[in-house]
């Protein structure tokens, strides 16, 4: 008996040990990420940093302000969940009430979709899609930009909203649905009445966790987005979001330069973004919750 | 034979190559009390499903034959207007996490009664039709799901008055309820069976012979027996029934 007590110790260990060392990455990174970004505030201004348009960090004259690259993120981002919001919304109600058969087909094709590489994707949107836009879109002057980094976005996220937010519908209780149908209520009604209001918390945290994703999805947005690092008039424009700056211009920087701690400053702002969405979405979830029976 | 409300000829049910229903054939009594009884996967909540038309909800759903409500073929109706007229309550309590209130003017409001005052009265008199009104009407506020089990199906009773129906189908409605509870819906079964026609399954046969004026007995999807209750109770004449009722099988 003695032997058995023993290993539990040793396998509790192990446990406490891991969850131990996990909390210590996060705060790792954490701490990392913020030693080498505060420095930049002693050579730019805080202000010039969030709110100047120019980011030309490599010329002699250096000028750091995100503010275009900020706008790149979030321009890519509304126009992404424009997209993929409602059409995921929809497919979701399908999937979750109305497919019979034809569920496991798509559901496989969903999944499909959740693995494929985002570096195929670009690639495709790169000769494909950007040739498409060239030709067919008149003030369009480049295949590459917010459109179209925005259709593969989607494309990527869809599976992801999809999923969870199906997940949120198929838990409201199947006799909720029955209740409602049964007054002689249409199906419309009922979805809209019973069915909505009650997958509500779990539709906004599929929101938010999509959100997070496509905010920080770095691959396509250096790929398709155009890189151009100003801000843009119109959604033909190309844009260099956060993500991609960091992907393109940090194994060019020097360690310590100012440029340097301009990029890890990004990071610090792309963490704070996920932070507060994760926050969000676990307060979504601990609060709101229905009474499932 | 002019009080019959429902009218089955050759009634087959399938859920794809389930044949589930065989021939079913019946009329049941208007404001009268039927009871459907049977060993579980006879056939019985089917049955019940198919008469407003809840059965649609499985996709491999198939029938034949000729359900006559009031005259009127339901089979060949829209189901929503069916259900307007056919109102179900279920083995489990289901309001919705709504006020109780709102749970009574949910169906009027989607039928368009929009009149705050009509609303007030069929809130009323559903209340009190199902007995809870004297014990929420200074609650009305309070959520349908904050209620005890047994209050939740007599909400659920006056959310299936709330539409006006001529006919309330309960499928098991005490089988989650304690027997306090069971035996105020079953008051309550006897008391609305003067202005609705009532059709109950239950396992419960003693509950069956107390508030049933009528029993169908399923066996296999087969209507072996359908009579008035003290008959079958008595005298039933096709042998399967009497063994069921003698609990020679459950």
């Amino acid at each position: 008996m003695i032997g058995r007590k023993k290993r539990d110790l040793v396998v509790e260990g192990f446990i406490y040990l891991a969850a131990i060392l996990t909390t210590v990455i996060v705060a790792g990174i954490f701490f990392f990420l913020f030693k080498d970004g505060l420095p930049l505030f002693g050579e730019v201004s805080f202000k010039e940093f969030f709110t100047s348009p120019y980011w030309y960090p490599t010329y002699e004259d250096a000028e750091y302000g995100i503010f275009a690259l900020l706008i790149g993120t979030l321009s890519v981002t509304g126009l992404t969940i424009l997209f993929s919001i409602p059409l995921a919304f929809a497919s979701s109600i399908f999937l979750a009430i109305f497919s019979d058969k034809s569920r496991n087909f798509i559901k496989s094709i969903v999944e499909l979709m959740a693995g494929l590489p985002s570096v195929v994707l670009g690639a495709f949107a790169l000769k494909y899609i950007s040739k498409w836009i060239i030709e067919n879109i008149p003030s369009a002057w480049t295949g590459l930009n917010i459109f179209n980094a925005s259709l593969v976005l989607s494309l990527l996220s869809l599976p992801y909203f999809i999923t969870l937010m199906e997940d949120a519908i198929r838990a409201v209780p199947k006799t909720q649905i029955e209740g409602s149908l049964s007054l002689g209520v249409s199906w419309t009604s009922t979805i809209f009445r019973v069915v909505i209001p009650q997958a509500k918390s779990g539709i906004f945290n599929a929101m938010i966790l999509g959100i997070n994703r496509i905010i920080g999805e770095t691959m396509i947005v250096l790929m398709v987005a155009g890189g151009a690092a100003m801000v843009p008039s119109g959604i033909f424009d190309p844009v260099r979001p956060l993500t991609a700056t960091i992907a393109g211009e940090m194994g060019e920087t020097e360690l310590g330069s100012t440029h340097y701690f301009a990029l890890f400053m990004i990071g610090v702002i792309l963490l704070l973004f996920s932070t507060c969405f994760t926050l969000i979405a676990s307060k979504l979830k601990g609060s709101g919750k229905i009474d499932k029976r | 034979m002019e009080n019959i409300i429902f009218e089955i000829k050759k009634l087959n049910f399938y859920y794809g190559s389930n044949h589930i229903l065989k021939d079913v054939e019946c009329g049941i009594q208007k404001n009268k009390v039927t009871a459907i009884v049977g060993p579980s996967g006879c056939g019985k909540t089917t049955f019940l499903r198919t008469l407003n038309r809840m059965s649609d909800l499985a996709p491999t759903a198939n029938y034949t034959g000729k359900i006559f409500l009031d005259g009127e073929n339901i089979l060949d109706q829209d189901p929503i207007k069916v259900r307007e007229k056919v109102g179900m309550v279920f083995q489990q309590p289901n309001p919705f996490p709504k006020s109780i209130r709102n749970n009574l003017t949910y169906g009027p409001k989607l039928h368009g009664e929009k009149n705050k005052k009509v609303l007030d009265e069929i809130v009323e008199s559903s209340l009190k039709q199902a007995a809870l009104w004297d014990e929420v009407k200074d609650n009305l506020k309070k959520s349908g799901m904050a209620l005890s089990g047994g209050q939740q199906q007599r909400l659920c009773i006056a959310r299936a008055l709330s539409v006006k129906p001529e006919v309330l189908l309960l499928d098991e409605p005490t089988s989650a309820l304690d027997p306090i509870a069971t035996s105020k819906i079953e008051e309550l079964v006897e008391e609305l069976s003067k202005n609705y026609t009532i059709i109950i399954v239950t396992h419960n046969l003693q509950q069956a012979l107390r508030i049933s004026d009528y029993m169908m007995f399923f066996y296999l999807g087969e209507l072996v027996e359908f009579d008035r209750t003290e008959k079958m109770a008595t005298k039933p004449s096709d042998k399967r029934t009497n063994d069921y009722l003698r609990g020679i099988f459950s």
